[in-house]
């Protein structure tokens, strides 16, 4: 009697959040991208929901307090244009208020994908295909589930006049699924600027599960820049998949500024060969922040090069993980590869993980990691005290200097630069009180 | 007699938490003077230098060290800068992401307030920064770039008497400047430094070497060794001991190399 008991434990009950994901599941849309959408949900009832105590990936990101919520759609309503603020003074405009998605111009090469794959049927059987190799469970949840899912297609030897940018913005407790399909043919060139911002005083936990998705074909150019300034409560998990072709060239940028629970996960495959990749990353964290940059990067054939650089400003009793791993298949000789992680360690009670991992295959390659964890530099304090500056002052400006120094980089428009100092100077009141 | 600018009395100083460095230095610098400071390595001038300027590396066991009558000791060093002591470091520090020209604005601006002056806003700055750029023969693009991050050996030290002259210190230590120099680059920061000495200020020099003194002539001249002065005298004692070295004078104070 006692072996049939535990055929059917008690636990086997679907949290809420499970529940609300079946009953999204049983309703998928029935769109030109039903297939994938099908494919997508096939593979996450394979893989299921995050497990941390089995999954070192997952080990310190807070899935269990995700699955305690409800999860359900968002509803279709209006966009209040008054809400957004653009950066760039021309650019392609998609805003995304609560989890509905509007488009404010007419740009030929921004459409929903739903649209892009009806001439497109190889795009959709690639897209298909890549659902099947993935293991990030909840990235599944975005390409079932989307309502709108758009596409950014640059044709072969064109680049995009104007950039695509893109605002994403919650100022009430929501669900919400942007999802961004990037395909770049030869030589193409685009530049994309995606924002995730809210507002303080929405009430209740807000659940973003973002999706960019980019494709780019030999010789492409892609800036892509992801700013997130979230303030509000809740989850915001993103993940970006990219593979490039020979000499594609891919800078990605993610910053995570107040977030309560923020990972992006990063896989970029380097497929082709001489295709480069730069991935930087600046987060600022304060009061109980958690923010997890995890990264896969692939070196699958030779004479590539990779570049990554992810650092933390860390307040309050705030969490930051990095977590990257490069790995260089077998056949991917002359492969030149950096990793470094550092965290800036603001408060006693701060918390920086950093993981970062090699697995090399090939014998002919140059590799570097490293990882930094600790507090300002005594020396620079010192010197800027010698000069008459306050040890308070001194301790502001090298915290911002810290920061700072990751925007340097010249690809990051000048726009974009001015909007993010703002921000980071905030971020840096918040994690420094 | 006018206040010194500078009065040491029997200072006696060790490292946190380690060793005893200097075991007695007494020295009295008026205003218009240069005072060298040399001795072999080890013998305590790079700490008489840090402890002058607050590092907290250092701790003052006992002694007296008076800047304008005032008790230097009891200041931060920040206080202290903004008093007009000015250190210019034998190894200036790489501070990325810190613009040069916001740096100096800030530390010209810190003393301005604690003198009771005006604080100049960036554009205002850049008028005075301007001016001073030719005393260290500097470009203006070093302006827009982080502090000392990727300057060569000679544009930091240029960068350090640059930062003298902003400040304009009634003491100015100038610890083994000359180190890391080549010729040329000895001779603008030295020029720079001979410039920006007037009758109100006063200069320590410390360094292992008579060369930089051909162009900072010092008015006296110490021996330090073993955390002592050993002997004063004035720029000729300098060329002694380049012809002789260090040993005659330890043998003579009964101590050995």
């Amino acid at each position: 009697m006692s072996a049939m008991c535990t055929l059917n434990p008690p636990d086997l009950e679907l949290s809420p959040f499970e529940a609300g994901i079946q009953d999204a599941f049983q309703d998928l849309a029935t769109d030109s991208l039903m297939s994938l959408r099908h494919a997508a949900k096939a593979r996450f009832d394979v893989l299921g929901l995050p497990k941390p105590r089995r999954q070192e990936a997952w080990k310190y990101v807070d899935v269990q307090g995700l699955s305690r919520r409800s999860f359900s759609l968002p509803r279709p309503k209006g966009v209040d244009e008054a809400f957004v603020e653009w950066i760039y003074p021309k650019a392609c405009r998609l805003s995304m208020f609560n989890g509905r998605i509007y488009n404010h111009g007419t740009c030929g090469m921004v459409q929903p994908l739903a649209d892009a794959v009806i001439a497109n049927p190889e795009r959709l059987a690639r897209l298909t295909h890549d659902v099947h190799q993935t293991d990030d469970a909840l990235s599944l949840l975005n390409v079932a589930l989307a309502p709108e899912p758009y596409s950014l297609h640059v044709p072969a030897g064109k680049t995009m006049e104007r950039p695509l940018e893109v605002v994403i913005h919650h100022n009430k407790a929501s669900n919400s699924f942007p999802a961004f399909y990037i395909e770049l043919d030869e030589n193409a060139t685009a530049d994309v600027l995606i924002r995730i911002k809210g507002d303080k005083h929405s009430v209740g936990s807000t659940y973003v599960q973002g999706l960019i998705h980019v494709s780019q074909a030999k010789g492409s150019r892609l800036n892509l820049t992801v700013l997130s300034n979230i303030a509000y409560a809740g989850y915001n998990f993103f993940n970006t998949q990219a593979v490039l072709a020979e000499d594609a060239q891919l800078k990605l940028f993610s910053t995570a500024l107040d977030a309560e629970h923020f990972r992006h996960r990063m896989d970029v495959t380097l497929a082709g060969e001489r295709a480069d990749a730069t991935l930087n990353g600046l987060s600022i964290l304060s009061g109980q922040n958690k923010t997890h940059m995890h990264l896969r990067l692939t070196h699958a054939v030779p004479n590539c090069t990779s570049s990554q650089q992810f650092k933390a400003a860390i307040g309050g009793s705030a969490l930051h993980e990095f977590d990257g791993t490069i790995f260089v298949l077998k056949d991917a000789q002359q492969t030149d590869a950096k990793q470094l992680s550092r965290n800036l360690l603001l408060s006693a009670k701060a918390k920086a993980f950093a993981r970062p991992w090699l697995q090399i295959d090939a014998d002919d390659v140059k590799c570097s990691h490293g990882a930094t964890v600790g507090q300002l530099d005594e020396a620079q304090l010192f010197y800027l005290q010698s000069r008459g500056i306050t040890e308070e002052r001194a301790k502001a400006l090298l915290t911002q200097g810290f920061c700072d120094s990751m925007l340097s980089d010249t690809y990051l428009d000048a726009h974009v630069k001015r909007y993010f100092m703002k921000r980071v100077h905030c971020a840096l009141v918040a994690a420094t009180i | 007699m006018s206040t010194p600018i500078l009065q040491i009395t029997d200072l006696h100083a060790k490292v946190v938490d380690g060793p005893t460095i200097l075991n007695g230095i007494s020295l009295t610098i008026n205003a218009g003077e240069t005072h060298a400071i040399m001795g072999p390595n080890g013998s305590g001038k790079s700490t008489l230098s840090k402890i002058l300027s607050g590092h907290p590396n250092f701790e003052v066991i006992s002694g007296e060290v008076l800047f304008l009558g005032q008790n230097l000791l009891e200041l931060e060093a920040d206080e202290r800068a903004r008093a007009g002591v000015f250190l210019a470091f034998q190894y200036p520090v790489e501070i990325p992401g810190v613009n040069n020209a916001d740096f100096l604005r800030l530390a010209y601006n810190a003393k301005e307030k604690a003198q009771g002056r005006e604080e100049l806003d960036a554009v205002a700055f850049k008028d005075v920064l301007k001016a001073k750029l030719p005393i260290v023969e500097m470009a203006e693009e070093y302006l827009d770039r982080a502090v000392n991050e990727g300057f060569s050996g000679g544009e930091k030290k240029r960068n350090e008497i640059l930062q003298m002259a902003v400040l304009e210190p009634r003491l100015a230590v100038l610890d083994e400047t000359d180190s890391g120099l080549d010729i040329d680059a000895l001779r603008i920061v030295a020029g720079g430094v001979n410039q920006l000495m007037n009758p109100q200020n006063a200069m320590i020099v410390v360094t292992h070497y008579q060369r930089l003194l051909d162009y900072i002539v010092p008015d006296v001249v110490h021996v330090l060794a073993h955390g002592r002065i050993l002997k004063t005298g004035d720029k000729s004692l300098a060329l002694d001991l380049e012809s002789r070295g260090y040993d005659w004078l330890l043998e003579e104070a009964g101590l050995t190399a």
